[in-house]
């Protein structure tokens, strides 16, 4: 059962801040829940359009919400704190990185290590559904957030990303 | 006193000879005086011990008879607050009692500063407090003396454990504006205006222009400089999705933890 913080019970949080020095410590407070809420539901991405109708911005027992503006600012700071990354600016997606790429990459490289994967190849769908990663974080994980932690590792010399013609055909052999 | 144009240098002597001696009979009389009161004050002293001991219970329960019993001992020059490791503090714990509200204040001052633009109400954080320790009734009490909800809390008692805080370092101090006692952990100053408009959303935690103005009675000008003080001053959110705009006071009212 997530639990809501303090604020998202106060109504002014529900509204922008003019005051510029307010409106830091209230986008701030934004971006801390909305890092522990999709860590909590394990949410990868976000939409701001589609998102606004979730109780993650709209708290009825106090009849308040976060508009889409608002919710794109939020997102932006978030993305500009380093917590986050636009996908597509125009549709408004943007990554949520509850956990970093390098810190996925470090994950799945430990992973990899334990279980004698090294020198094997696997497809990106594979270590998203495979019944060996059940257990692990990183299983079911959004396909963009885990493309780029591999990059990560490939940018370290640890494994070499392959063509495919999906990304999730797309192979990996680890180093 | 010696009066009289010959008085001459014996004259002056027999004066000097005569306070010396009034001297002396007084400082020994002091002396005497002193040690008598000295010797009432110990047996006073002793006597409010058993006291003390005998209503422990009572001083621990009652918040007012706590008050009246703390007046007392600093009436006969006995701090109980102060003397941490004498023996006030074993047979009370009342040292103890205060340092862990202390602290306790100090949590939350620090945990609302964010929002609270560092300015608190008394009566907020007894509420804060209360409500912890109802929340806490329903566990199980540790060996530790921890704030339990037979200790109940009074206004008094946070004002008083402010002032410990104050010892130990001059961030924390309780101020009064609009006859509302708030404990101010940030330095800054409220004018007359904007403790006046503090004053009035006291009942709900937030206001709006128009309710200020016809229960303050000042024109929208005056209303809306007061407002826009308290906004630079984050002492203000504001809020607009209600039927007008409303401002917010998380010194006077803030959402607890669940």
């Amino acid at each position: 059962m997530f639990r809501y913080p303090p604020f998202y019970s106060y109504p002014p949080s529900f509204t922008l801040q003019p005051v510029k020095a307010t409106r830091e410590k209230q986008l701030k407070l934004w971006c801390d829940l909305v890092l522990s809420y999709c860590k909590h539901y394990k949410i990868f991405k976000l939409s701001v359009t589609e998102c606004a109708t979730w109780s993650l911005f709209v708290n009825t027992s106090i009849d308040r919400k976060l508009s889409v503006d608002a919710i794109g600012k939020v997102l932006s700071r978030l993305v500009s704190m380093g917590y986050g990354e636009w996908l597509n600016k125009e549709a408004n997606v943007c990554l949520v990185y509850w956990r970093r790429p390098n810190e996925w990459a470090q994950l799945i490289y430990d992973w990899v290590e334990r279980s004698g994967r090294r020198k094997s190849i696997l497809t990106l769908y594979e270590i998203r559904f495979s019944e060996d990663t059940v257990e692990l974080e990183f299983h079911e994980m959004d396909i963009e957030l885990l493309l780029k932690s591999l990059q990560v590792l490939e940018s370290q010399g640890k494994c070499v990303i392959f063509e495919g013609k999906t990304s999730d055909d797309l192979g990996v052999k680890f180093l | 006193m010696l009066r009289g144009k010959a008085i001459g240098l014996a004259g002056l002597r027999r004066e000097q000879e005569a306070r010396q001696a009034i001297d002396h009979i007084a400082s020994s009389f002091r002396k005497e005086l002193y040690e008598l009161l000295q010797r009432q004050l110990d047996t006073f002293r002793e006597n409010l011990e058993l006291f003390a001991r005998k209503y422990r219970k009572k001083i621990e329960n009652e918040p007012e008879f706590r008050a009246q019993f703390h007046r007392l001992c600093v009436s006969v020059g006995v701090d109980p607050l102060v003397s941490k490791k004498g023996f006030w503090e074993e047979i009370l714990g009342i040292g103890d009692f205060y340092y862990e509200l202390a602290v306790k204040i100090s949590e939350i001052c620090i945990a609302t500063r964010n929002v609270s633009g560092g300015l608190i109400s008394v009566d907020e954080i007894k509420r804060l407090i209360d409500y912890r320790n109802e929340a806490r009734f329903t566990r199980r009490s540790s060996k530790r003396r921890i704030l339990r909800l037979q200790y109940e809390i009074s206004r008094d008692d946070i004002e008083r454990a402010v002032q410990r805080i104050q010892v130990l370092g001059k961030s924390y101090s309780i101020v009064s504006f609009g006859g509302i006692r708030y404990i101010r952990s940030v330095p800054g100053e409220l004018s007359y205006d904007h403790s006046c408009i503090l004053a009035a959303s006291k009942e709900n935690g937030y206001t709006s222009e128009n309710q200020l103005i016809s229960c303050l009675k000042w024109s929208k000008e005056r209303v809306m400089l007061g407002l826009e003080g308290l906004l630079e001053m984050e002492l203000a959110w504001v809020d607009d999705q209600g039927t007008e705009r409303l401002y917010w006071f998380p010194s006077l009212y803030y959402p607890m933890e669940d």
